[in-house]
């Protein structure tokens, strides 16, 4: 199949011509699939090289289940985040163990950011307090408002209900808000 | 807290996830080369891969073991016939006809003797009745 219709078409389609020996559908999959997996491992854990880990692995994952995925009962993406998440969870949980913070601080308190006030500024303070949720509500404020998943979507990732997605984002917001309220005024949201 | 002060509050959070969305890594060429490389190493290889033809053995599985095995004939032979199901299906049409052959059950018979207008069991029934005087013949000669 030419390269320009590969770019066309469905992830699942991909995955099969890829299961049937389509080095092409490889690569269009890795291109199109290796940047969301890849931000998404960073929202959660905050460590570029940890998530650069992370994406691979994930990503394997996918090229070893191919011939075996069941067209139609997932989405391919779904699936991914699902991996995303677990992998993710399994890192975060070994920081524990060996007596590391839950999450590296960002730098986000450096000084001049009063000043300059800079949208780059806002996105760090964002990732500082992501990293400070629980990890749940993280993964369910991380999928619905920076990767733009319905509730649904999210609530296939995480194998949870609707309502306790509902909950999670809700109540993460709300800690996020508390804990950003503070840096309201450096970050320029009290300009007048 | 007031509902204004709560909304407030949100429309900030927004302007906070609008900025994260903005700012998002890229993933890097090295990183993208390692997962292409997975692709490929993971990648099934059809059973009419030109390699296969041209001899060349799949990693991981060394000629002997593969004869020894037997798994390499049938690997190259079932996609021929159609895969495993096919072989299945024919396997179970064999055993259905001798077993009819041996039993004759009733209802065949029944069958043979409507089509060919002889009540005789089907060891009985000649299906090419120029078989004989031809083997006769031939035995004469």
């Amino acid at each position: 199949m030419p390269y320009d219709a590969l770019t066309e078409a469905p992830d699942e389609a991909l995955l099969v011509l890829y299961a049937n020996g389509d080095g092409a559908a490889a690569r269009v999959l890795t291109g199109r699939l290796t940047p969301r997996v890849l931000r998404y491992a960073a929202r959660l854990l905050s460590d570029p090289a940890e998530a650069e880990d992370v994406a691979q692995e994930a990503m394997l994952r996918l090229w070893k289940i191919a011939p075996d995925w069941r067209q139609g009962e997932a989405q391919v993406t779904t699936w991914l985040y699902r991996v995303v998440t677990n992998l993710c969870t399994d890192r975060l949980r070994k920081r524990r163990s060996v007596g590391l913070d839950a999450t590296p601080e960002v730098e986000d308190d450096r000084p001049g950011v009063v000043a300059r006030m800079q949208e780059d500024d806002r996105a760090k303070a964002l990732q500082a307090a992501l990293g400070r949720l629980p990890e749940r509500q993280r993964e369910a404020v991380a999928l619905r408002h920076l990767e733009g998943l319905s509730n649904p979507e999210i609530a296939d990732v995480m194998e949870i209900s609707v309502e306790a997605v509902e909950s999670l984002t809700a109540r993460g917001k709300r800690a996020l808000a508390a804990d950003l309220a503070g840096r309201r005024e450096e970050l320029g949201y009290d300009d007048g | 807290m007031t509902m204004a002060d709560r909304s407030e509050e949100f429309d900030d959070l927004e302007g906070f996830f609008r900025a994260a969305r903005a700012e998002t890594p890229e993933p890097s060429g090295r990183l993208m080369d390692r997962i292409l490389a997975d692709a490929a190493a993971h990648q099934p290889r059809p059973a009419a891969h030109p390699a296969v033809r041209q001899g060349a053995r799949a990693p991981g599985r060394r000629p002997a073991e593969a004869r020894r095995t037997g798994r390499g004939f049938w690997q190259r032979l079932l996609p021929g016939i159609g895969g495993p199901g096919v072989v299945a299906g024919l396997a179970c049409s064999a055993v259905a006809g001798a077993w009819i052959g041996f039993a004759q059950p009733a209802p065949i018979a029944g069958l043979a003797s409507q089509m060919t207008g002889q009540t005789a069991s089907l060891d009985q029934v000649d299906l090419i009745p120029a078989m004989d005087s031809y083997l006769t013949a031939d035995a004469g000669d």
